[in-house]
């Protein structure tokens, strides 16, 4: 038995104290870099979320606004606000064509922190009645209109904010457009 | 187990030394290189995942370059045709623009070479995220529209 006719040493105290403290200087900057990490991983899904929400509202805003035909101060239960954006689209037919004097309307509005595209079409458009989030996480949105006159409204400007918090930091991405009624 | 044929192996250590009776095998070529090359992975991985925080924030700034770009071109676009005066370079002021680094945008107007009457418009936005960038929009106006 070779095993014993060699006569193993064990590991001295020296020795067994050095590889623990070795290996707990390991394991912590294996750990502090994984903490890093999944730190790191959170907010700049936070960033990515928050930036996407921004442009995918102000891009929904933007498209609409073009199309409008008017901003309205009211409709249905809806009354425009700084936080509600109210307009006037003219309806298509489902060959693409305008159908005249017919209107849809689509509000945004928040709904929490979620600012919602609701569309209400007439029963002669291609439109299909829907409520959509368009961003998410909205901590501030407000529409300026360039007339206190909702009649005269020729152009809006809209600024969005989106925050998120990641536990430890809050990260916010703001950003504004304006967008100008091509129709009247 | 065949101790001939492991001693005859690596004759050099198990040979008459008396120093070197405790016969340590050391750590193979193939076993080095491939734990190098796992720490040389996980090492990648890291740096890969780094790189995404430059990235997103590069994203970001040109997002915002392009919307004080669009914003302004808005504001032109809206402008009636005979106010469009002509101008090699107007500053744009935009509180968007102090969210990028060194930010700053010009828009340009001038008559368009080719055809009478009508204007170029140029937008430029430009900033710096460790290189030069920017943002041109262009567009052209002529009095009553380019498609009548």
């Amino acid at each position: 038995m070779r095993k014993f006719s060699r006569g193993q040493s064990a590991f001295t105290l020296i020795e067994v104290i050095i590889t623990i403290a070795l290996t707990v200087m390991i394991v912590a900057v294996i750990a502090n870099m994984f903490l890093t990490q999944s730190r790191l991983y959170r907010s700049q899904n936070a960033k990515l979320d928050t930036s996407a929400s921004v442009r995918a509202g102000l891009d929904s805003i933007d498209d609409d606004v073009r199309a409008a035909d008017q901003v309205l101060a009211s409709y249905s239960t809806f009354t425009a606000s700084s936080q509600t954006l109210i307009l006037q689209i003219q309806s298509v037919d489902s060959t693409q064509a305008l159908v005249a004097d017919t209107y849809d309307y689509v509000v945004y509005t928040l709904s929490g922190t979620d600012l919602t595209r609701q569309i209400f079409p007439d029963a002669a458009s291609v439109r299909i009645a829907t409520t959509r989030t368009v961003a998410r996480h909205v901590s501030d949105l407000s529409f300026v209109l360039n007339s206190a006159d909702y009649a005269d409204v020729t152009e809006v400007a809209t600024s969005l904010t989106s925050s998120e918090s990641t536990g430890n930091q809050t990260v916010a991405f703001t950003s504004d457009s304006n967008s100008k009624l091509r129709n009247n | 187990m065949n101790l001939k044929n492991s001693t005859t192996s690596i004759p050099i250590r198990s040979n008459t030394d008396p120093k070197c009776r405790n016969v340590q095998a050391g750590m193979s070529l193939i076993e080095v290189v491939v734990s190098l090359f796992l720490v040389l992975v996980l090492l990648l991985v890291y740096v890969a995942a780094l790189n995404t925080v430059a990235l997103v924030k590069r994203n970001n700034y040109s997002d915002l370059a392009f919307r004080v770009a669009s914003k302004q071109m808005e504001t032109l676009r809206g402008t009636p045709f005979g106010s469009l005066g002509d101008t090699s370079g107007t500053a744009i002021s935009d509180a968007m623009l102090s969210q990028i680094p060194s930010g700053a945008g010009t828009y340009a107007i001038s008559d368009d070479p080719d055809m009478d009457g009508v204007k170029d418009i140029t937008v430029t936005v430009t900033w710096n995220d460790g290189k030069d960038k920017s943002a041109v929009l262009q567009t052209r106006a002529a009095s009553g529209g380019l498609n009548p």
